[in-house]
């Protein structure tokens, strides 16, 4: 298959954007990684934004060709996206795809949401089309539920503590203090983790993402278009070496097991055949911790720590910056926020600004790093693999 | 093949896969908050979500459910016989 490289990688910050208009932060994210990928805008052959609810908490749908339009992306196929909480990943696939198929020399991925300015019912409501309203919603199910049935399991099966789970919201608070794109890093203590309202037991407030406006956006070229632009690069390329997509069940009561999701197993699998690796050989991750307990089930599914050994993990340290195993130095969605469209996209900007070895909370020589990104009540998912490379 | 599930498919009892308690209702749920939401796996082997109503005890995972009514789609179980 056809080589794919990432040439260039733009952000807004995430947090609060009061009064943005959602199309701004896109076309700003974007405008940052046409800059930075130094190609020519009648380069970029195809446009994928990734998005979940801008129609229902904006009122603005036919982003994508919006976005192009202010870009000067001309005579161009822009096409918006949506997995739920996976549609950056998927946008990103997307301009994957164009690129690795030979259809074009350059695409761009896109990621973009606002919600801050949405009221909670509002947002709940919204997020909640993610759900099966036929066999789940009934029950009165939520999202922060979902994880709670999950942890409540996880716990059951494996031992898994409440202290162990706080570790990972304490190390990704910390990671985002030193993102300066991050919208809630902090030093916190567990007491401040474990008398946090009670949301749906076992999770607590300090164990969900906030809500979040932002975007990302990445722009991959073929191996002819990195070959030219190569001379005169000051920074170097990053290699897309895999990036797959899958499905799990729609219906949370589908799933096998509910402390594994089976689209991460098979993604994560996937991924890592089509770039001839092994688990061990993955510097970092920046992984879909919606919810603090998604970072440990997670980690497990991704075959990068063993089954039940997720809590340890992080709890010994093992999974810091500076561990065995890098996971979400960015701060995740737990610190650095989740505009849910934007997520998948901005894990690509984080993994690429690591291998390019120029991230604020740098992993030592980082040369392997993966995203993975989690839709629904894990009905999509995306998995990419990344190798850092000199021109 | 498609993981069909269909009410009304005969068994009304189950094992408790796992449950949580929900603190603030979404919108368009009939349920006062708090409620407790449940995954059970019925004696035919299909797998639900559903409502949870406890009985004299504090559920525990594992142990046997029983389907008290059901309210369209919405399911209700508790982990009481007698409930």
């Amino acid at each position: 298959m056809p080589r794919v490289f990432v040439a260039g990688i733009g952000s807004t910050t995430f947090g609060k954007h009061d009064g943005t208009p959602i199309e701004h932060l896109a076309v700003k994210a974007a405008a940052f990684a046409i800059e930075d990928a130094q190609v020519d805008r009648s380069d970029i052959g195809a446009l994928y934004l990734g998005n979940f609810v801008s129609g229902p908490l904006n009122g603005k749908e036919v982003l994508a060709g919006i976005v192009a339009d202010r870009l000067g992306l001309n005579n161009i196929p822009c096409t918006k996206v949506e997995g739920a909480c996976a549609s950056g990943g998927i946008a990103f696939r997307h301009a994957y795809l164009a690129v690795s198929s030979g259809s074009v020399d350059a695409a761009i991925a896109i990621g973009v949401e606002t919600m801050t300015h949405a009221k909670t019912p509002q947002t709940t409501a919204a997020l909640n089309c993610a759900m099966d309203h036929e066999y789940d919603s009934p029950s009165g199910l939520t999202f922060p539920g979902l994880f709670g049935l999950a942890w409540r399991m996880h716990s059951q099966r494996y031992g898994t503590t409440r202290d162990e789970v706080a570790a990972v919201v304490l190390k990704n608070k910390r990671n985002g203090l030193r993102n300066p794109l991050a919208q809630m890093g902090a030093e916190i203590t567990i007491d401040q983790i474990c008398s946090s309202a009670m949301i749906c037991d076992p999770i607590q407030l300090y164990d969900c993402c906030p809500t979040s406006d932002g975007a990302a956006a990445v722009v991959v070229i073929s191996e002819r278009l990195m070959r030219q632009l190569g001379p005169s690069r000051k920074v170097p390329f990053v290699e897309a070496l895999s990036s797959i997509q899958t499905r799990g069940s729609s219906r949370i009561a589908g799933h096998r097991d509910l402390v594994s999701f089976d689209a991460t197993v098979s993604a994560a699998a996937i991924a890592l055949q089509r770039a001839a690796l092994s688990p061990a050989q993955i510097d970092l991750v920046e992984l879909h911790d919606c919810f603090s307990i998604a970072e440990i089930i997670d980690s497990e599914d991704l075959s990068l720590v063993p089954r039940g050994q997720g809590g340890k993990w992080v709890m010994e340290g093992r999974t810091a910056v500076d561990g065995d195993l890098a996971i979400n130095p960015s701060g995740g969605l737990l610190a650095k926020g989740h505009p849910v469209g934007a997520t998948g996209v901005a894990q690509v900007y984080e993994v690429v600004k690591q291998l390019r070895h120029e991230h604020p909370n740098q992993v030592q020589n980082a040369r392997i790093g993966m995203t993975h990104n989690l839709g629904g009540t894990g009905v999509a998912c995306t998995v990419s693999i990344f190798r850092g490379i000199d021109t | 093949m498609h993981d069909e599930f269909e009410l009304g498919s005969g068994s009304t009892q189950g094992v408790l896969i796992s449950f949580t308690t929900i603190r603030r209702a979404p919108a368009g749920i009939s349920l006062t908050s708090p409620y407790h939401v449940c995954v059970v796996e019925m004696t035919n082997g299909l797998r639900v979500t559903g409502v949870l109503e406890f009985g004299d005890s504090e559920p525990e995972l594992g142990q046997s459910v029983y389907e008290l009514r059901q309210d369209g789609m919405q399911i209700h179980f508790s982990n009481s016989p007698s409930h």
